[in-house]
């Protein structure tokens, strides 16, 4: 066989080969020591990539207070409400309703020339 | 051994044990990929706090496959998300915020080694830095990270291996490997 290139060798150490080449090439490489060490070469290199370590003190992240999160929802809810209603009332304040209300000739009364109470009893039965 | 899927239940009801199980186990792993793509270790650190609370108050039932997949995705999203911020902020500012941040990357990478390393990662294009962030600093396999990144798994190997590949010989160049 071939020594294998580069490329197949990165490949087998990324696990992207199929399993009939990978293989072939693993097979290769326990008989032939040069490819053994151009392999180990990969594998270091490719490993190195993943070794950044950095220097930090890990936080630590405290327990969320949960129920009073949702407390502040439930009241910046009703915040919300209470604005609203206030800018509705009041704005109700500053445009009341024109009344259209029509009425009727006939419930339109007019006043009394004469009213009767202005006559005593006898008077009336005089006229 | 408890689950994380069952940790992250409990913590939801106020077990602050569990809470602080599920934290511990997966928060240097996260800080590192979030830090790795924004650059920023402040950033990074606030991504994952943002990632924990989202866990605990979200009410989504979902409560199958990896957990680690699951937990990246968001934090990866979150992550993503701060980097756009970033840059356009730096691109109005014409400034690196990135690198004038209270902690910028270079003051917890202590050896030379590992700045060129960053470095050369962070040359690479945001589509394969991103998948190669996620494979050696998110420990996910290929299947996760197309998961993860909504791309099919033939794109994600692809980009991993090209951006191994180009690392390798910028290393090279460098005299690091």
């Amino acid at each position: 066989m071939e020594h294998p290139t580069e490329d197949k060798l990165l490949g087998l150490e990324l696990e992207l080969l199929d399993a009939e080449e990978k293989q072939r090439i693993r097979e290769h490489i326990r008989e032939c020591k040069k490819c053994e060490m151009r392999f180990s070469k990969v594998v270091a290199d490719t490993q190195i990539l993943g070794s950044i370590d950095p220097e930090m003190v890990l936080p630590i992240y405290d327990y969320p207070d949960i129920d009073k999160h949702s407390f502040r929802a439930i009241l910046r809810f009703a915040a919300v409400l209470l604005i609203g209603f206030i800018i509705g009332y009041g704005t109700s304040l500053f445009s009341r309703p024109v009344c259209n209300n029509v009425v009727p000739q006939y419930l339109k009364t007019k006043p009394v020339e004469q009213p009767m109470f202005q006559f005593t009893s006898t008077e009336v039965v005089d006229l | 051994m408890t689950s994380d899927w069952e940790n992250l239940t409990r913590a939801k009801h106020g077990d602050e044990t569990a809470w602080k199980d599920l934290s511990c186990s997966h928060q240097k792993r996260l800080i590192k990929m979030a830090m790795l793509i924004t650059g920023s270790v402040a950033a990074a650190k606030d991504i994952v706090q943002e990632t924990f609370l989202y866990l605990v108050k979200s009410t989504t039932r979902h409560q199958s496959g990896s957990f680690k997949a699951y937990i990246t995705t968001i934090a990866y999203h979150l992550a993503l998300k701060e980097k756009k911020r970033l840059h356009s902020v730096t691109e109005l500012g014409e400034t690196d915020l990135s690198e004038q941040s209270p902690q910028p990357l270079e003051t917890v990478l202590l050896t030379e080694r590992d700045l060129h390393i960053a470095k050369t990662i962070n040359s690479l294009s945001d589509d394969h830095r991103n998948v190669l962030i996620l494979r050696f600093y998110g420990d996910h396999s290929y299947e996760d990270i197309a998961e993860i990144t909504k791309q099919p798994i033939g794109t994600v190997k692809s980009r991993i291996f090209y951006a191994v590949k180009k690392c390798r010989e910028v290393l090279k160049q460098k005299g690091i490997i």
